[in-house]
């Protein structure tokens, strides 16, 4: 699979404080990329200088062919993107949120917005403001698919939510899934080991690892031997992840 | 998707719109109430709240609408859609057009109308005048918006900016003293004033391109800092000032038998009677602020008059350039009379021509050079800047419920009290800047004609709030302290007259008069 996004030695620094320094990472086409890392690892940095919202300040990162520094509005209508922090008009109701994007892509699918807004029972009338964060993440997933984007972009989409709104997100967007490709930052682990086919962990700015989940198991095969014998312990997304944290912050150990 | 933004704007800020051109057609109804003499005063006293709200008004929608899609910050929604920058750009630009321009328009127009002026003349004023509130004031507040976040931000940016200004004005007079604004208190101020909306004009377009195209918001708030001390600092000096105003009005060729001439009227007539007019009360004040103790700086009151104008014509100094030459014709002294109208040069409106003018030119020295060169054979010159305005036209109305409607002068009328004979005008073309009126019995005794000539020699530069430009003059009836007499008092109004006249620039000269200094002391204004 080709990537549909490269970075190259991509770093960014917020006067003295290093965000990220020098990432390497490469997203097949097709697949679901979960970017996993801590607070403050770096995560939102990355996907904010992919979307060229930020500048990096060293390096380039290439999105869908296209340095993200170049990339203009059109590719904008190829690219989904939801987040927790983003910034949606509060005094505007959820129906008048959609007939506001609805022009804005051209490839817009009614049918699906409609579908996607029953599963998701977003109320038309509400203001966003009104929205729980829950509701708020669920709409914005609602405006992110309809246009059936080929990259679709979530940041920590998961966080804060209860089990229910978790689900109802997740099954939101694998639902379309197998026609796009998602990159998925976020600190819950468990959750995204369960549809996640590559990670990229990231620790302080810095690329411990990446490539399939399988490989991922594989490569972290050595942290989990005891003695030269293989310790039966908790060998999920979060107990490699774990592991490979601390050894990158205590390496004689 | 100019369209669309701009009906998601609409639905966003429709409450917050409704409110400020509730506010505008509030102030253009109270403007319309009070009428030329505040006959209704309910309307006189809101006006100077909604006249504050005013500003308020036409700022709010313009910040608000920027602040939908703020540029500053890494959250907004707008940053990953697919929309163009232009778009988005010429969507706050064509809302605030619609929400604050249109409706002002329309205000305007109403009042235009509704006070009698013509159809024609009142479009043509009153598209200038949105252009230029559009230009000056609605897309420079749409930049500063596009500096912040939200209206907190703003609030802290605008603090910040108007402390920098601050101080830069008083780097400026620190450096410059009271030359620091060589046209400020002269009719070229308004030359200093398109210069100024034009950097402003270019500043907003610099920031909106920088945010809205490159989103560089530390360069574009150092364009904005920038721009503060500029606006202080960048000073049409007043030859070129001078200079582009007499290109602008030409030569008629009047000015060229008129020149200075320093006169010796009689010293009982001293400095009072010319300015002041018989005016007791002012002119104490004046004598009083003119005289000054010990070694306070040596003011004089040059006996100065101008001579070959025409009764129809008043010659005014623009700004004086004073330099003192020592015996040696070492320069011992170089000032203006920057900050202080220098006033009227030639007879008074009136007055007969066989009588020299009894015009003084207040002049101020420092003590030290002062006293410096009167020791010596030394020389006082005199660099005027000069126009010379002649009579454009000249209207007679009753001096009781009197009123006038004309091209040149707008709608005029008459109201009087014990006091005073009132007359006001109202225009919606450029109000004039020199104009006199004088009350005329029947039989042709007058009382002392009132010159009120504040030079502004601006062409078609409108004001903000409203296209209706307002003047007048007071005739006084009666000397509250007893000592002046008129002729003409409230109890002969009904059978006069009040002739009003009304002067414009003609041309723009200059001339240098040279004083020995052994002279000036007998001028000089002497402390009690």
């Amino acid at each position: 699979m080709s990537p549909i996004i490269e970075t190259r030695d991509l770093a960014k620094t917020y006067g003295r404080f290093g965000a990220l320094h020098g990432l390497d990472i490469a997203v097949p086409e097709g697949s679901v990329f979960a970017l996993l890392g801590a607070s403050g690892a770096g995560k939102t940095t990355a996907i904010k200088i992919l979307l060229n919202i930020l500048s990096p300040t060293r390096g380039r990162a290439t999105i869908m062919g296209v340095d993200s520094r170049a990339m203009d509005s059109r590719m904008l209508a190829d690219i989904g993107y939801v987040s927790e922090n983003q910034a949606l008009p509060a005094r505007l109701r959820v129906e008048d949120f959609f007939d506001y994007l609805r022009p804005c892509y051209p490839q817009w699918d009614r049918a699906l917005e409609r579908r996607l807004r029953g599963e998701l029972n977003l109320p038309p009338k509400r203001s966003i403001g009104e929205l729980s964060h829950g509701m708020r993440l669920k709409m914005a997933l609602a405006c992110a698919l309809p246009f059936r984007p080929k990259l679709l972009v979530l940041d920590e989409p998961l966080s804060g939510l209860d089990a229910l709104a978790r689900d109802e997100i997740i099954d939101g967007f694998l639902s379309e899934a197998g026609k796009m490709t998602v990159l998925i930052s976020s600190h819950e682990l468990d959750e995204v080991e369960r549809f996640a086919t590559h990670a990229a962990f990231l620790h302080e700015g810095r690329l411990l690892f990446q490539g399939s989940v399988a490989a991922l198991f594989e490569h972290a095969r050595p942290l989990f031997l005891r003695n030269g014998v293989e310790a039966v312990e908790d060998r999920s997304l979060r107990g490699i992840f774990v592991r490979m944290v601390r050894a990158a912050r205590y390496p004689s150990h | 998707m100019i369209w669309h933004i701009l009906k998601k704007d609409w639905k966003l800020l429709w409450p917050l719109v409704a409110l400020c051109i509730a506010i505008q057609f509030g102030l253009e109804w109270v403007v319309f109430s009070a009428g030329l003499f505040g006959e209704d005063p309910a309307a006189a006293v809101l006006l100077r709240p909604l006249m504050l709200a005013w500003f308020v008004a036409i700022a709010a929608p313009a910040i608000a609408v920027v602040h939908q899609d703020s540029i500053p910050g890494v959250d907004q929604d707008w940053l990953i859609r697919p929309l163009r920058r232009t778009h988005l750009l010429l969507a706050k630009l064509v809302f605030a057009a619609l929400t604050i321009i249109a409706p002002m328009f329309l205000a305007n127009m109403l009042d235009a109308l509704a006070t009698g002026f013509p159809l024609l003349l009142s479009l043509k004023a009153l598209l200038l005048k949105e252009l230029f509130v559009f230009a000056c004031f609605v897309v420079p507040s749409m930049a500063l918006a596009a500096l912040a976040r939200n209206a907190a931000e703003l609030v802290v940016l605008g603090a910040a900016l108007m402390v920098v200004f601050a101080v830069a004005l008083s780097l400026s007079a620190l450096l410059s003293g009271s030359d620091w604004c060589p046209t400020c208190n002269s009719g070229m101020s308004w030359l200093q004033h398109v210069v100024q909306h034009i950097g402003i004009l270019i500043g907003a377009g610099v920031i909106l391109y920088l945010q809205y195209y490159r989103r560089r918001s530390d360069v574009a708030r150092a364009v904005a800092i920038l721009g503060a001390v500029a606006l202080v600092f960048a000073q049409l000096p007043w030859s070129s000032a001078f200079a582009l105003e007499r290109c602008m009005t030409g030569s008629s060729g009047a000015a060229t038998v008129v020149g200075l001439e320093f006169g010796e009227p009689a010293p009982s007539a001293r400095p009072t009677a010319p300015p002041m007019r018989g005016r007791v009360d002012q002119a104490v004040g004046y004598l009083r602020r003119r005289a000054r103790p010990g070694d306070a700086p040596v003011s004089i009151d040059l006996p100065v008059h101008a001579i070959g104008a025409t009764a129809d014509e008043l010659v005014l100094a623009d700004r004086i350039d004073i330099r003192l030459f020592g015996d040696d014709a070492r320069l011992l002294y170089s000032g203006d009379n920057a900050g202080s109208l220098a006033g009227l040069l030639s007879p008074y409106p009136g007055a007969s021509n066989s009588v020299p003018a009894e015009t003084y030119q207040a002049v101020d020295l420092p003590g030290v050079a002062y006293r410096q060169a009167a020791a010596t054979a030394a020389r006082l010159q005199l660099d005027y800047s000069l126009t010379l305005v002649r009579l454009e036209a000249e209207h007679r109305l009753a001096a009781v419920a009197g009123a006038i409607h004309s091209a040149d002068v707008g709608i005029c009328a008459t109201s009087f009290d014990r006091n005073s004979l009132y007359l006001r005008c109202k225009t919606v073309i450029q109000a004039p800047f020199c104009f006199s009126a004088v009350l005329v019995g029947p039989d042709g005794r007058h009382n002392p004609e009132v010159l009120k000539c504040i030079p502004d020699y601006r062409r078609h530069l409108p004001t903000f709030m409203n296209a209706l430009g307002f003047y007048g003059v007071d005739l006084p009836l009666r000397d509250r302290n007893g000592v002046a007499h008129y002729d003409i008092d409230a109890s002969q109004l009904g059978t006069s007259q009040v002739l009003f006249k009304v002067y414009q620039e003609s041309e723009h000269f200059k001339r240098r008069l040279t004083v020995a200094t052994s002279q000036l002391d007998r001028w000089r204004v002497q402390t009690e």
